[in-house]
């Protein structure tokens, strides 16, 4: 492990990541269809998947693509040039990197969006993946200002659009979703988070102070209410949103994340909410929710205001076996750390980790915990481009002065980080208006890579150069009867002297993203660990011995030694 | 040295100019030193700002430009670059005002306030190292300036740096012991340093001194949850707001005052609104509908205010006008909100006690969003209020499906199943109330008003006993005791009645009800002075509170003080002016108060006249003007009105206003005016005012 005091991010040579998109053949560029109108959706998407569609070993990216806005209008009424001829749809592109064993950091990307049957034309927000119907082939749930689309994966290259009829769909403004097991019932459950109720034929305007024409803040709409839908097992979703008890206290929902707070085992429904309170929807059991965000301290910023919430991921940053929040804000708010004490009550930790104070200038969306330097603590990467528009950029005659760089901030251990962004890579000398992000290994060099798609602009692919310079441990967790990832699972990396990683099986996080489902330990400049405990989420826990470093494993369900005691 | 003008390309072509370029012109003078130091403000982009915001900031530059012409050691110089930064900061053109706040400091480092304007920039900014930067130096030249201290101790906190954040907050203290700002600064100093104990003790004594800053409650939750007491973590953070802890800023004040655009109106009525400034927060909506009439969001927020400052007519006016105006573009928002401003409309409604109004508004907000339980219960409940319990019923049982285990629904409908006489379904009602809620002292009494409503008067005391002792460990003392005192008044046991709200009173002198009902009681006793002197501290409370203005005008009438009378109808009108019942009443007086002193003709026609114009001519309207004219002289269009009037009422068949248009009719034909002769003849000319409503637009005061 690194000495905490030691910060070698300082010490490495050369960027740390570079941006391939164009080289590796990733050319997507979003169009957001901005015509003088000011529509709010324009500026809100999108997020970005990543998933191996074709169980080939490596990770494949989904992203999502706008369209023209407001009643009538064409592509000629576009203020920034259209990428090719309408209709826009989402891409997928396929990495053919092939073998796992290949490692040699050459990417190649190719667009399959036609051939995959893939025909998402709706104006596209978020993305989420799950075989949610268990026959191992990675689905995709895609959210939408308007219809959302739920795609079967069919397992030969292609997909189907089975939203009819699967009770999936919805046809509000989603961002967020999640599939997971809220029941324990072994079958993939899906969480939507809707956000405004905005009518585009009939344009809300909204002014800046000086009476200019300016985006809306969420406050200029009604929230819209979320919706748990409950997989039966069949494809088809019935939802239980109501019998839940997710019945009030909605906000505009631009995050969520599944996973246990409080340590009951349960996978409780955390909800980032657009200026207005958060929701912690705590997993009652027997199929019932309510929300204690507001006394778990996790509802507003430790100032007691509503922020505006955007991306949202949670993991152990800090060792102690408990599932910390961050999230991020506007401008003028900072980035939120909440740290949880263990039994579901947090503390804003923003300032005190120092990584509130670098925040207060950026207004960033997606976001992620992810080890870029594999030396065993989670570091953070946010991506950013404002809501507002940006006094400098507009004077300058900027038709959407809205971009910022991203951030990329390094766990010193000891509960403190520092923004390294500077030290990162020319890729984070570029002003975007970014979105979302996703984190995996693409080139299953052992070390994390992102994603990151940009409004309005082409698509950055960050690869990562230091990562594997330490030593690492990736695992798959599977089910027992075929390649169903198992969403929920935690996995502890137990090394001598008691140390624990806690990972998490999570894929929806962040901002409206799907991400790797693969779990990667970095292990620092000492490769010795004990042994690797899974548990599963429906319970069990199981334990791997003496699993090479260097590499990737799969874990299935039923393969490890039966752990009684946990 | 010339200010220069510049354009914008492309996406505003024709953009104002504000900005200067400095050239240099005495060589190596100190003076071009300093010329060649001032910086050019940018240009912020005014592309579709509104005309009265670019005339304003053009005409602040131009007379910065003027300046720039002369003497760069001019004090006027320095404060055009004050106000013009402030008019910046105003619009939210930061970047702009950072500039003029600079090229001031420049200009004359050794003001304290261009620091501590640029700090204020930085700190809502969240470039706290810059802020730090120049709050240290502004504190270093007035180290006195509690303001300076406060910013300079949130940037600390924001930092981290909590014990150099608590000695400036300390600073604070010692300038001004009573400082709100400096206090919950401590406590939040406290807070970082792990001494939550310290931390509530701030927090409290903060609320103590700003009971508006509400935001201070969240801390105070987080505080207490950190000391483990769960119970009072709950309350605090329930109470949590958007209320900030103020402190005087007579630096940034200016800026309160200096935008004209509805944008910051309406910025400025919400933050007025945070802090329960009921009355600021509506001056601020007016001035945001002179300037943008047609806003759906202003019409409601006004509405809000004037429901605060207990003006009902008032509220449910703007709140119809809010629905009416339609200015939202957005159906699915408007369904909605429409939906909730129909439920409001109907509480307020159902607070004057039109229960009838009440329901029907209560039923089209849940046409519009179907299934609200607590819509559904308020519809029961106004629905009860007029007896129509078998009604009722159908929506009490849809609340209780939506929300099954609810104490308060189930209480409401066991109250209908009482007056139904089913009372083996109501006492299930209630069991189950109370077990869901045992410590729950109003659910008890409540129980024991049915028991005893049923004739189990044992069952009934004992229940009663219960609430009283929760009630008393709880802290719901008041409103059992307040359910009780009115519950003597409907039986008709004033005196201990008036001993019940007297408890009240003494309790929490501030409840305004009890106080109201007291003065009520009182006065149907006859003690007309007691009475009097409850209703003057009602309105004191609520400026606003038609009923209070009414009642405290009908006193004045019945002790035959028609002098007071009219001075207090003329405050009345001040505070209410587009009350038409009281403008009535003041034409009434006017013109036929038995007291010479008190009648002016002259006031009374142009008041009749406002009120005539702002229609609808309804009986009553028509025979106070002709009332009006009477007494100001010009019979003959009195006696042509009152012949019209007649011929209208005796149409409708009304013998009763009938005879009272002939006999005023018979006075004005003898070429006199009408006057009353009895303080109950001018009540009761106000009570067939009454009957005419209260719904124009416009002043009708002008006293």
């Amino acid at each position: 492990m690194v000495d905490p005091a030691k910060d070698t991010a300082a010490v490495l040579v050369g960027d740390i990541f570079s941006d391939e998109a164009a080289e590796a053949g990733l050319d997507f560029v979003h169009f957001n269809g901005m015509s003088g109108d000011y529509y709010m959706a324009e500026v809100t998407g999108a997020g970005v998947g990543l998933l191996d569609y074709d169980n080939d070993g490596d990770l494949d990216v989904y992203l999502l693509q706008g369209a023209m806005l407001g009643p009538g209008k064409t592509i000629d009424d576009a203020i920034l040039p259209p990428p090719g001829e309408p209709p826009f749809k989402d891409r997928l592109y396929r990495n053919d990197l092939g073998d796992l064993d290949i490692g040699d950091g050459r990417l190649s990307f190719t667009d399959v969006t036609e051939e995959s049957g893939l025909e998402a034309t709706g104006y596209g927000m978020g993305v989420a993946t799950g075989d949610f119907d268990g026959d191992g082939w990675v689905d995709l749930y895609v959210t939408n200002l308007g219809a959302n689309q739920l795609w079967h994966n069919n397992g030969d290259d292609t997909f189907t659009d089975v939203t009819r009829g699967s009770g999936a769909g919805d046809e509000l403004w989603s961002v967020p979703a999640a599939f997971f097991d809220y029941d324990g019932d072994g079958r993939l459950d899906l969480f939507v988070g809707n956000y405004i109720a905005a009518d585009f034929d009939n344009r809300t305007i909204c002014r800046d102070l000086a009476g200019g024409l300016d985006y809306c803040g969420p406050g200029a709409f009604a929230p819209l209410a979320d919706r748990l839908l409950r997989g039966m097992g069949d494809g088809s979703f019935e939802d239980v949103t109501e019998a839940a008890g997710l019945t009030g206290g909605f906000g505009g929902a631009l995050g969520v994340i599944v996973a246990d707070f409080n340590g009951d085992s349960k996978p409780d429904i955390y909800v980032a909410n657009d200026g207005m309170a958060n929701n912690l929807w705590l997993n009652q059991g027997a199929g019932t929710f309510v929300d204690e965000a507001l006394l778990a301290g996790c509802a507003l910023s430790g100032q007691g205001k509503a922020e505006a919430s955007m991306g949202v991921d949670a993991a152990d940053y800090d060792g102690d076996g408990d599932l910390d929040l961050f999230m991020t804000h506007l401008t003028g708010e900072s980035n939120t750390l909440y740290l949880n004490d263990g039994s579901g009550l947090f503390e804003d930790a923003s300032v005190d980790s120092g990584l509130g104070p670098p925040s207060r200038l950026f207004t960033s969306f997606g976001t992620g915990w992810f080890d870029y330097d594999n030396d065993g603590l989670l570091d953070l990467l946010t991506v950013s481009g404002a809501v507002k528009k940006i006094e400098s950029q507009a004077r300058a005659g900027d038709p959407l002065p809205l971009h910022l760089p991203n951030q990329l901030f390094r766990n010193l251990g000891g509960a403190r980080f520092r923004d390294v962004s500077a030290e990162a890579g020319a890729v984070f000398e570029l002003s975007e208006v970014s979105r979302g992000t996703a984190f995996g290994d693409l080139d299953n060099d052992g070390d994390a890579d992102a994603v990151i798609a940009n409004n309005s602009g082409p698509v950055r692919l960050l690869v990562n150069h230091v990562g594997n310079r330490n030593h690492w441990l990736g695992v798959r967790l599977v089910g027992a009867e075929s390649l169903v990832d198992q969403l929920g699972a935690r996995v502890a990396l137990v090394r001598p002297g008691g140390e624990v990683l806690w990972r998490e099986v999570r894929t929806a996080r962040g901002f409206a993203s799907a991400h790797d489902p693969r779990v990667l330990f970095g292990l620092g400049e000492d490769e010795g660990y004990d042994f690797v405990r899974a548990h599963w989420p429906n319970g069990g826990v199981e334990e791997w011995r003496g699993l090479e470093s260097g590499r990737y494993h799969t874990l299935r369900h039923g393969q490890g030694s039966r752990i009684e005691s946990e | 040295m010339r200010g220069i003008r510049t354009t914008r390309r492309s996406v505003c072509p024709v953009l104002l100019v504000l900005a200067f370029l400095l050239q240099g012109c005495g060589g190596a003078s100190r003076e071009g030193a300093k010329r060649a130091s001032l910086v050019s403000i940018p240009v912020p982009d005014l592309v579709s700002a509104t005309d009265e915001v670019r005339e304003q900031l053009r005409a602040q530059q131009n007379e910065l430009d003027r300046l720039l012409e002369g003497d760069l050691s001019s004090a006027e110089l320095v404060e055009a670059f004050g106000d013009l930064g402030l008019l910046y900061i105003t619009y939210s053109f930061l970047d702009a005002a950072e500039v003029c706040f600079a090229n001031a400091e420049r200009l004359v480092p050794e003001d304290h306030r261009w620091p501590y304007l640029l700090g204020y920039i930085f700190e809502i900014q969240g470039r706290l190292e810059e802020a730090e930067r120049v709050l240290v130096r502004a504190a270093g030249l007035d180290p006195a300036d509690a303001p300076t201290l406060i910013r300079l101790g949130r940037v600390r906190l924001e930092q981290g740096r909590y014990e150099e954040a608590r000695a400036h907050f300390e600073g604070v203290l010692a300038i001004d012991s009573g400082s709100a700002a400096g206090i919950d600064g401590l406590g939040k100093a406290a807070a970082g340093l792990g001494d939550h104990s310290g931390a509530v003790e701030y927090f409290e004594r903060a609320l103590e001194l700003q009971p508006t800053a509400s935001s201070v409650h969240y801390a105070l939750g987080l505080a207490y949850r950190r000391l483990g007491d769960l119970e009072l973590a709950r309350k605090n953070l329930d109470e949590g707001g958007d209320g900030a802890v103020l402190f005087v800023d007579p630096l940034l004040q200016p800026v309160a005052q200096l935008g004209r655009s509805a944008e910051l109106y309406l910025v400025r009525g919400a933050q007025a609104f945070a802090i329960e400034r009921w009355e600021e927060a509506a001056a601020h909506y007016r001035e945001a509908l002179a300037i943008e009439p047609e806003n759906f969001t202003t019409y409601k927020a006004l509405g809000f205010c004037l429901q605060k400052l207990g003006d009902l007519d008032g509220a449910i006016d703007l709140l119809f006008e809010a629905i009416q105006t339609g200015a939202s573009t957005d159906p699915a928002r408007d369904r909605l909100e429409h939906s909730e401003i129909y439920r409001i409309l109907g509480g307020l409604t159902a607070l004057q006690g039109r229960a009838g109004k009440a329901t029907e508004l209560f039923q089209t907000s849940l046409e519009l969003n179907p299934d609200r339980p607590d819509v559904l219960s308020k519809l029961a409940n106004a629905l009860s209020r007029q007896g129509r319990f078998e009604e009722a019923l159908p929506h009490y049982n849809r609340a209780l499906e939506l929300i099954p285990d609810h104490t308060e629904f189930l209480v409401q409908r066991a109250t209908a199943l009482t007056n139904l006489r089913r009372s083996r379904e109501a006492l299930s009602d209630f069991r189950r109330a109370v077990e869901l809620e045992p410590e729950n002292a109003l659910v008890r009494q409540q129980f024991a008003e049915v028991l005893e409503f049923l004739g189990d008067d044992g069952a009934a005391r004992r229940e009663r006993e219960a609430a009283i002792r929760l009630a008393k460990q709880g802290g719901g003392q008041v409103d059992i005791l307040f359910r009780e005192a009115l519950a003597l008044v409907r039986r008709g046991e004033l005196e201990p009645a008036v001993g019940k709200f007297g408890e009240i009173l003494e309790i929490e002198p501030g409840h305004t009800d009890a106080r109201f009902q007291l003065a009520s009681v009182l006065g149907h006793q006859g003690h007309l002075d007691q009475a009097l002197a409850e209703f003057e501290q009602v309105i004191s409370e609520a400026p606003l509170l038609r009923s209070a203005r009414r009642a405290e005008i009908t006193i004045l009438l019945l002790q035959g003080r028609y002098g007071d009378a009219r001075v207090r109808l003329n405050r009345a009108l001040e505070a209410l002016p587009r009350d038409r019942q009281l403008a009535m009443a003041f034409v009434h007086l006017l013109a036929a108060a038995p007291d010479a002193r008190v009648r002016d003709g002259r006031l009374a026609l142009e008041v009749a006249q406002r009120i005539y114009a702002a229609g609808p001519a309804d009986p009553q309207v028509v025979e106070t003007l002709a009332m009006a004219y009477a007494e100001a002289g010009q019979v003959a269009k009195a006696v042509e009105l009152q012949r019209q009037l007649l011929e209208q009422v005796s149409a409708a068949g009304n013998g009763g206003l009938v005879n009272r248009v002939k006999l005023r009719l018979a006075a004005y034909e003898q070429g006199s005016a009408w006057r009353a002769t009895s303080p109950r003849e001018i009540i009761e000319a106000n009570l067939a005012a009454d009957a005419a409503g209260n719904a124009e637009p416009g002043s009708m005061s002008g006293t």
